[in-house]
């Protein structure tokens, strides 16, 4: 069976497209999100996952309002980034692995959750940037799923309705009847909001604490309704689900390889965590 | 409390009829008759968002602003491809009436009003690839929502470090 090797979550900010392309890295402001990154691309080169399964939320690439799905799975054997309108450079395209996406689709339906697959995808920065960032090689060199949850149109599912759907997701992997290794990967948050006179808005104290939760209690956010996670962390900020959902993917004691927190990139308070499975 | 319930029960039958009236299709007559029994349900189907206390400064966007908000999220999913956002570009009035923009959002594309598109039911991601077009980036874009310089806007971010 296929083995979960661990989990990594990070903030997607398309600006962090634009710093890759020129190259920033070391520049004053970019420094401290990119230095991040380091240790956790050891941790990859030593542990070597076959394949990345990548819980994100579609900015309006993929899906427009006239569909808008909860839950989507790619099903694709190659995802295509495109012009997102905004003026980052198109990544290269990310292999799939349609045995993967299929075996996941039938067993999150087995589980009650119906989903929708996706033969065709377009994928935005949201799951573009963090691989590139995790593995900077063009084109990515392992294969990804897709797994996409709606932020766009409320209402949302739940942060307890998120939750069970990772634990669905891991327990799909885990009975893949596979021998590859598969890293769990969740992006979005922390907190920051775009739109509105609150626009600007951070939380501080609460990242920090959903921080710690995925290490010491991973279901410590599915307290907080929707709203409630709105007003904490900011209409964007909710987005903090997709690191929830990866988190109970991979369940238990994990080891922290390295996490970092860094205000602001762009409007967003940027985190990354990388944990391993024990 | 009665008068609440029945305002929302007068506003789903009209909204009710009205989709009739323009022509709904049959599995929407017929989800309709399934769905909501006689008398007692119609609460349930009031947004859940507005149970909860509003947002100060924020506006979640629900059924209600993606009704309102369609022909113009529409306009700005299309600025996804270079070629509509040069004809766009080429003029802005024509672009606008192609998508069929009300009034409202037509005066928030002209006045580059964000907060006025907001309230148009603009969605933050579609507005974004507008503000794309104009050369705008989230800096900017917060300064012109929040009444501050971009260097003030930059400052307030900095602030929470």
């Amino acid at each position: 069976m296929a083995k979960i090797v661990g989990m990594l979550t990070t903030s997607h900010v398309p600006a962090i497209g634009g710093a890759i392309a020129k190259n920033l890295q070391q520049d004053a402001y970019w420094k401290p999100f990119f230095d991040g990154f380091i240790p956790v691309r050891k941790w990859l080169d030593e542990t070597k996952p076959d394949v990345a399964v990548v819980l994100y939320n579609d900015h309006g690439l993929n899906f427009f309002l006239d569909k808008m799905p909860t839950f989507s799975v790619g099903a694709a054997p190659e995802y295509h980034n495109a012009d997102e309108g905004w003026g980052i450079p198109t990544l290269a395209p990310t292999r799939g692995d349609v045995d993967l996406s299929w075996h996941l689709i039938n067993k999150l339906i087995d589980r009650e959750f119906d989903i929708t697959t996706c033969q065709e995808m377009l994928v935005d920065h949201a799951f573009t940037i963090p691989l590139k960032l995790f593995w900077p090689q063009s084109p990515c060199p392992i294969p990804a799923v897709p797994v996409c949850i709606n932020t766009v149109q409320f209402p949302l599912p739940s942060a307890r309705r998120c939750y069970a759907f990772g634990q669905a997701v891991g327990d799909a992997i885990r009975s893949w009847d596979s021998n590859k290794k598969v890293v769990v990967i969740g992006t979005g948050g922390l907190s920051h909001q775009l739109d509105g006179e609150r626009a600007g808005f951070i939380n501080k104290d609460f990242d920090l604490k959903f921080m710690d939760s995925m290490i010491h209690d991973p279901a410590w956010a599915t307290q907080f309704s929707i709203h409630e996670l709105v007003e904490k962390t900011g209409t964007q900020g909710v987005e903090l689900l997709m690191w929830l959902a990866a988190r109970a993917a991979v369940p238990g004691t994990l080891k922290k390889i390295h996490s970092n927190y860094h205000i602001p990139i762009s409007n967003t308070a940027s985190g990354l965590m990388a944990l391993a499975t024990v | 409390m009665m008068k609440h319930l029945f305002i929302e029960i007068k506003a789903l039958v009209r909204m009710w009829l009205f989709e009739c009236a323009v022509g709904a299709s049959p599995a929407m007559l017929t989800n309709a008759a399934n769905d909501i029994a006689p008398g007692t349900t119609f609460i349930q189907q009031e947004p859940r968002v507005s149970e909860y206390p509003p947002i100060p400064g924020t506006t979640l966007f629900d059924g209600s602003q993606a009704r309102k908000g369609y022909a113009l999220n529409k306009m700005c999913f299309s600025f996804n491809s270079a070629a509509c956002r040069e004809e766009f570009v080429r003029d802005e009035e024509a672009y606008m009436h192609k998508y069929g923009l009300n009034e409202e959002q037509a005066a928030g594309i002209r006045g580059r009003d964000v907060l006025g598109l907001i309230r148009a039911g603009g969605n933050a991601y579609y507005l974004a690839k507008f503000a794309g077009i104009l050369g705008l980036n989230m800096q900017d874009i917060g300064a012109l929502q929040t009444g501050m310089t971009v260097d003030e806007f930059k400052a307030k971010l900095k602030a929470y470090a």
